[in-house]
């Protein structure tokens, strides 16, 4: 099964800048999956918790695919990742790191946490914008998922 | 008538009261008349003797046929016959009868009758008997002169002609009331009677007085009145009759001669006779051979004594008691230097240095009361008047009767002992006074392992005293974890004779303990005997309190070090924080600069945004993009010196065609990049490789001249176990004086307006070939092109991997060039 379009995809970043370019690099890439922004790690795991405000999942579903950034303020994207590898409801749900650090040591952690994928932030839009296409190709279009549970 | 008568009287007077027989018998040998003496031997009347022959009175057949035979004789020869013979008579007694028959004619001169008369000379035939035995038994004697033989020849000779049981000479002690005796002779062999025998155990006083006057003897000691009373001590001896023979000399009695009888008998005056003259005889010899022998054997000693006093090495001299030298051996003269003549008869105050003269008188006094002076060491002169050092041991000389008439001498010669005793003294000395004085800690045991000297040093050390460190008593200075291990060691030593060397704690005198290092040898005498030890010990207190600083100086450079290593690595932690920081901080205003930059462009080409507008924009974008550039740049040579370097073999050709595929792939710019296969493999780093190499390739494209395509070509040389790879380009190359700047960091030759880059790739490229043990150079003319190199170490061996870690980026490992 394939990504359904209107699946849910949560983006996990604390600079608002960062947010602007992603929205417009999907926007460039037609993904048109709704897309929800967690600042903060704390916020990232309440939210897939569905602590507080996110226990209306029809406000807050569940998202299929995360894209995490590691530097966060209150809880780091490790943490995130440690969090979520614990939680066996998400056990579908793809996260991909998306860091401006290519330290290896960030590459190797993000790994064996199970993000599925570590990908460092390209500094221009053009690339971010390529960088979009080719996840929405690979993903939406050959990809096979399973579709998350919902709570 | 009457002479006939009275001659008739006469007649029988004389035949009857003569001892002799006297017979007459017919020609038949038959009697016709026996004197009163024949008859009474026969034992009968004379009717019963009258006409009986020889055979009929009981002469034994050879005796009756011996007396017809001569009577047939004289008969026929009309002479006289004589002779002896030998009987046994009634009584039992031995004897000797001399007879003749004397024929007596008729008126026709033919025998009537024979006539015959028989004398008992047993006497004169023992007498003879006697005399021919003793002069045989001198004889004998003549020629022994040893006294044991001449009594043991005297004693059987004497006991066997006598038939004695034992035959014993005893020299006699009547004042003293004892009697010696001498080995007897008894008949069934042995001797058992030599001893000391108390007189008056075997007889009253009168018998020892009469013996003391002329022989005596003992029938039967039962029956005999003055010995009866000392039956036992006979019978022990097995004497039931003896007889004794005095030899008394100037009317003393000096020795007897004793014949025993196990039984009792009857002595004759002919056996006492007999053993008066034995003893007369016997007992001179015997005297005199025993007093040779004693002269003897005194002799004998007395040259023994001679010859030892002659060959003593020490100087034995007599001297009367007023001081004259009486005699004089080998051993005065080798030590004084005078020969016997020359010094026998001077007075003994030749030989005594004039101040010493006054010791004689005293020494004289001593020895008149008959002491003894042992080891006098004095000085006493020799010939010539040298002094020599003596050793005097003077003795009383007595006379028989025990007066003293003398004194003997003897002189050790104790100058050479004197010299060795004062050279070992002063030897002693030397070791004392340097053993007090050396700062050593000196100590000796015997053979007993006690410990018998501490020298100053260590006394004073302990602040003891010699008597309390004596023996064992030392050990109370040792410290209660040493004393197991030194008394081992000391011991196990000591068994095996080696020497010994250890370290252990000694009470000093302030109380406090302080380490000792002892090391024990073992002495040997001259001789090699073994003696014991000696020890020398230092105070090393300062010593190992020095190793102990120096060890605790050492842990607290070590602790320096490891807080200064801890600092670095915490200034390493630091920087890598910092580039972390910098990768994730820096870049994201970055990226927000391009990115709002480029929204501008896209959003609002054109119409709101003039030429100009956009031209700011542009540039803002490429000062982010350029920023963004630079801080990568920054953060990948950072990264160089930080990162644990593992080396291992990489394949130049795979690693270099996927790079260029890479390029070829992400650029756009028209380029041709050859790649001469196949590359050589080198040692290295991948990744490091592969930034080092694309940086290569970027400016290999870059530098491009503008009137040609640019041409890449890689290729790979083998040098002496290294590998070199060759980037070449056809670009603009680099001027010689610029070749050394390049590979700086942010050395730029060309303004950044002409070529694009951050200054930082070359020196990238430099740091990791470094790191890799590799060296980097250019070849250029300056205006046909470049040739950049890098040289790495080849593949020295299959699947190598060697470490490096981030500690050792300031201290390169051997091998490399440096800048």
């Amino acid at each position: 099964m394939k990504m359904h379009p209107n699946a849910t995809i949560l983006l996990v970043e604390d600079d608002p800048n960062d947010v602007f370019l992603m929205k417009r690099a999907m926007k460039g890439a037609t993904i048109t999956n709704p897309l929800k922004v967690a600042e903060n790690g704390q916020e990232a795991i309440d939210y897939l918790a569905g602590t507080g405000k996110y226990a209306d999942r029809t406000e807050y579903p569940i998202p299929s695919l995360i894209f995490l950034d590691l530097k966060l303020p209150y809880k780091s994207g490790f943490e995130v990742l440690s969090w979520i590898r614990g939680q066996e409801s998400l056990d579908s749900t793809l996260v991909v790191v998306l860091t401006s650090s290519s330290e290896e040591r960030d590459i190797k952690e993000t790994y064996r946490l199970g993000a599925r994928s570590f990908l460092v932030k390209p500094p221009t839009p053009t690339m971010l914008l390529e960088l979009m296409v080719s996840l929405k190709d690979y993903w939406m279009t050959h990809n096979e998922f399973t579709a998350p549970e919902q709570k | 008538m009457k002479t006939l008568a009275r001659a008739t009287r006469y007649y029988e007077a004389i035949l009857s009261t003569t001892d002799d027989f006297a017979y007459i018998f017919d020609t038949q040998g038959r009697f016709l008349y026996a004197n009163p003496r024949l008859v009474k031997v026969y034992g009968r009347t004379l009717d019963q003797v009258v006409g009986k022959s020889f055979d009929e009175l009981g002469y034994p057949a050879w005796h009756a046929e011996m007396h017809m035979r001569e009577v047939e004789q004289v008969v026929r020869t009309k002479h006289p016959i004589r002779g002896e013979v030998p009987f046994t008579g009634d009584s039992g007694i031995y004897g000797v009868y001399d007879y003749i028959f004397q024929p007596v004619l008729d008126a026709q001169g033919e025998v009537e009758m024979i006539i015959g008369t028989t004398r008992d000379v047993t006497g004169r035939h023992q007498a003879q008997a006697q005399a021919e035995f003793l002069a045989q038994l001198t004889q004998k004697l003549s020629i022994v002169s040893d006294a044991g033989e001449l009594n043991r020849i005297a004693t059987r000779e004497i006991g066997q002609f006598l038939k004695a049981h034992r035959c014993y000479f005893f020299n006699a002690y009547p004042d003293d009331d004892h009697a010696r005796t001498w080995p007897d002779w008894c008949r069934e062999g042995g001797s058992g009677i030599e001893g000391i025998y108390a007189l008056a155990q075997y007889g009253a006083p009168e018998w020892w007085a009469a013996v003391r006057t002329g022989p005596v003897s003992v029938d039967d000691i039962q029956t005999h009145a003055l010995t009866k009373d000392f039956l036992d001590n006979y019978k022990r001896l097995k004497i039931a009759a003896y007889s004794l023979s005095p030899f008394i000399h100037e009317g003393q009695w000096k020795a007897c001669i004793s014949v025993t009888s196990d039984v009792p008998r009857t002595w004759t005056a002919e056996e006492k006779t007999l053993l008066e003259n034995a003893v007369a005889r016997v007992w001179p010899l015997l005297e005199r051979a025993q007093m040779q022998d004693t002269l003897r054997k005194n002799e004998e000693a007395l040259s023994r004594i001679a010859a030892v006093v002659e060959s003593s090495d020490d100087a034995i001299v007599s001297k009367s008691l007023d001081g004259i030298i009486m005699s004089w051996n080998k051993g005065a003269q080798r030590i004084f230097g005078y020969t016997a003549d020359e010094i026998v008869g001077k007075s003994i105050l030749t030989l005594i240095p004039a101040e010493l003269q006054k010791e004689e008188p005293i020494i004289i006094e001593r020895l008149k009361r008959g002491e003894r002076i042992e080891h006098y060491e004095t000085v006493r002169l020799a010939k010539g008047g040298r002094t020599i050092d003596v050793s005097l041991t003077v003795s009383p000389v007595k006379d028989r009767n025990g007066k003293i008439v003398g004194a003997s001498k003897i002189a050790r010669d104790i100058t050479e002992e004197k010299r060795r005793l004062e050279a070992l003294r002063e030897s002693e000395e030397r070791f004392r006074t340097m053993a007090d004085t050396a700062p050593m800690l000196i100590w000796e045991s015997g053979t007993d392992m006690l410990y018998d000297y501490f020298n100053q040093t260590w006394l004073d050390f302990v602040g003891r005293s010699l008597g309390q460190e004596l023996g064992h008593g030392w050990e109370e200075g040792l410290h209660t974890e040493d004393a197991e291990r030194y008394l081992e060691m000391y011991t196990s030593s000591f068994k095996a004779r080696a020497s010994f060397e250890m370290e252990f704690r000694l009470r000093h005198r302030s109380g406090e303990y302080r380490w000792i290092m002892v090391k024990g040898t073992p002495r040997f005498g001259p001789k090699g005997t073994f003696q014991g030890y000696i020890g020398a010990c230092v105070d090393i207190t300062e010593s190992v309190q020095a190793k102990q600083t120096l060890s605790d100086s050492r842990i607290e450079l070590e602790r320096l070090v490891s807080e200064r290593t801890a600092s670095l690595q915490e200034a390493v932690n630091q920087m890598e924080e910092f580039s972390y920081s910098v990768s994730h901080d820096l870049r994201a205003p970055l990226r927000a600069m391009q990115g709002y930059a480029s929204a501008l462009l896209e959003d609002y080409p054109g119409k709101v945004l003039d030429s100009e507008a956009e031209d700011y924009l542009q540039r803002i974008a490429a000062a982010g993009a350029r920023m963004d550039r630079l801080t990568r740049d920054v953060l990948v040579y950072s990264r160089i010196p930080r990162a644990s370097l593992q080396l291992h073999a990489v394949a130049l050709d795979k690693l270099v065609s996927d790079i260029v595929q890479q390029y070829l792939h992400g650029k756009n710019k028209e380029a041709k990049i050859a790649v001469e296969m196949p590359l050589l493999a080198v040692t290295g780093n991948e990744s490091f490789l592969a930034q080092a190499i694309s940086n290569l390739v970027d400016n290999a494209v870059k530098f491009a001249a503008t009137d040609r395509v640019a041409q890449v070509r890689i290729r790979t040389e083998a040098r002496e176990g290294q590998v070199r790879l060759w980037v070449e380009d056809n670009g603009i190359g680099v001027k010689p004086e610029h070749q050394k700047r390049i590979w700086g960091m942010f050395e730029r030759v060309h303004p950044q307006t002409k070529f694009e880059g951050t200054g930082i790739g070359l020196a990238i490229v430099r740091k990791t070939v470094e790191r890799m043990n590799g060296t980097v150079g250019i070849e250029s003319d300056g205006t046909s092109g470049s040739k950049f190199w890098i040289q790495l170490p080849g593949m020295a061996q299959e699947n190598q991997v060697t470490y490096e870690n981030a500690s050792e980026c300031h201290h390169p490992v051997g091998g490399r060039r440096s800048e």
